[in-house]
């Protein structure tokens, strides 16, 4: 039908699409709910630094990626936790210094033929096979993880103070909670790019929010507007040669103000 | 207050210290089951920190508190608990979620992690929306309530764990008159009907006496608990909010 999907590689970057295009509101949702919007394009930048790791090492970038994301992503809750530093404080920490280190890493590697606008922006060449499988099983284990924990996610997201009075382990949740933002978010980047991982899991959500429903309902409208912008993105980068990433990026913001338009009246 | 009544709950010589500045010191009282008692005192006179051993939030430096027999942490895990704070951080109107999925999640941490719902929880969260006259806002959304609305849909949340206390924080601050007033019918309505044991935190002296059949006036030492009448007394007032403080009576 689509003369598209005769190539392995776009049959490969539709499936991580749309693996991505589910994980990223799923957890995207519980972030801006509590404020923590910021925290995705922390992760995406301490990410950048794991990528660098990873080709400096020889190891595989999407897991150097996943590990300095997760580091980062517990130790930024620490300091929340602890109190020492503000929230919005310790991610401009972690988003500078991840910048930094992949700025420093990446200079290191020179010669090494990396295609550095691939990373930022996305590429839908580069999803390797091993990545697609990295993607869908790393993919399963989070979207399990949040159909288990989401009663107590919901809750917390509500009012944190709250969930604790009622006994919910709060600390423990939001931890794992901030490990699947890490896993995410390092799962994102082949499609949508480091520096508009965040996006995908924010602007989904605050468009479906346009429409003022309930939780669960928003985050399936948030579901089915991320998939819409990946999959017309996923087409238009192929047939039209834009950076997937940020097509997908523009479509959706296209969601969130049609969406605020339309409710605005 | 009935002599023979099991306790709901036991304070025992509680003081708590934080930064080595006496919040609460050798406090003790005691609530019996299905009473409905008032907690007063200026403000940093330790209300919310004894509240907040009472929800096992806070440990007291010294002594001990239990809720039917059971320590805090216990009785909430548990689902006895029912609690309505001051000030629902979300309440803005920002968070996306229904009257139903809100009043749910108070049903959370007696169905426990990894579980789902079943009949008996939907039955509970029913009950809890009934009792609470919000069954048919439950579609709406939060962020569309009035102030009074929203108190009800909280109070609701705390019974959809079938507690056997509920206990308030500062229920009524930013609620209109009108809603204050049947705000109180209905936590009168769940003392008298239900047998559920009220404890509420407040510094409204009009509401202390109108409302709580006991009263415990807390300035860090507990200076009396007593009946909500016999409290009205200068000196009483006085211990409270200093020796500025009068009592003057209307008569219409």
């Amino acid at each position: 039908m689509f003369s598209i999907f005769a190539y392995d590689f776009m049959i490969r970057a539709f499936i991580a699409g749309i693996a991505t295009a589910v994980i990223a509101p799923t957890i995207g949702i519980f972030l801006v709910t509590r404020r923590y919007s910021f925290m995705a394009d922390t992760l995406a930048h301490v990410s950048l630094a794991g990528v660098a790791i990873g080709y400096l090492t020889g190891l595989k970038p999407i897991l150097t990626a996943i590990a300095a994301s997760t580091l980062a992503a517990l130790s930024v809750e620490q300091l929340r936790s602890q109190k020492k530093v503000l929230g919005e404080s310790a991610l401009a920490l972690f988003l500078s210094g991840g910048l930094a280190l992949a700025a420093v890493l990446l200079s290191a590697s020179k010669g090494m033929n990396i295609n550095l606008s691939s990373i930022l922006f996305g590429s839908i060449a580069t999803v390797s096979p091993s990545d697609v499988w990295w993607i869908l099983g790393l993919g399963v284990v989070v979207l399990l993880t949040i159909f288990v924990l989401f009663k107590e996610l919901y809750t917390i997201s509500f009012d944190e103070e709250l969930a604790e009075a009622s006994g919910l382990r709060v600390r423990l949740i939001n931890r794992i909670l901030i490990v699947l933002a890490a896993v995410t978010v390092a799962l994102s980047m082949r499609i949508v790019g480091v520096l508009l991982v965040g996006a995908l899991m924010v602007i989904p959500v605050i468009a479906a929010m346009q429409w003022q429903r309930g939780f669960a309902q928003t985050l399936f409208l948030a579901i089915a507007f991320s998939l819409f912008s990946v999959i017309t993105g996923l087409f238009a980068s192929y047939y039209l040669g834009f950076a997937s990433g940020g097509t997908i990026v523009l479509i959706a913001i296209g969601i969130f103000l049609v969406s605020a338009l339309i409710k605005r009246k | 207050m009935s002599v023979n009544a099991s306790l709901a709950i036991d304070v025992s010589h509680v003081s708590f210290t934080y930064n080595s500045h006496l919040v609460l010191e050798d406090v003790s009282f005691t609530v019996p089951e299905g009473s409905y008692t008032g907690i007063i005192g200026p403000n940093g006179g330790g209300k919310s920190t004894l509240l907040k051993i009472m929800l096992g939030l806070l440990e007291p430096t010294e002594g001990t508190l239990h809720i039917f027999g059971k320590s805090p942490k216990a009785a909430r895990k548990s689902g006895q608990i029912g609690y309505v704070p001051q000030r629902i951080t979300q309440s803005d109107g920002s968070f996306p979620s229904t009257v139903e999925e809100i009043v749910r999640s108070g049903r959370v941490p007696v169905v426990g992690m990894g579980r789902w719902f079943i009949v008996e929880d939907k039955n509970a969260v029913e009950k809890a929306m009934e009792v609470t006259g919000i069954l048919s806002f439950r579609r709406r959304l939060i962020g569309n309530l009035s102030g009074g609305e929203r108190q009800k849909v909280f109070i609701a949340r705390a019974l959809a764990s079938s507690p056997q206390i509920l206990i308030l924080d500062e229920p009524t601050t930013g609620v209109d008159m009108g809603a204050k007033e049947k705000f109180y019918t209905l936590l009168k309505d769940l003392n008298e009907t239900m047998g559920i044991t009220i404890i509420f935190v407040s510094h409204d002296i009009e509401v202390m006496t109108k409302e709580a059949k006991s009263v415990c006036c807390l300035n860090q030492k507990l200076l009396c608990c007593c009946s909500s009448h016999q409290f009205l007394h200068d000196k009483t007032l006085q211990q409270l909010y200093g020796e500025q403080f009068s009592f003057i009576q209307h008569t219409h």
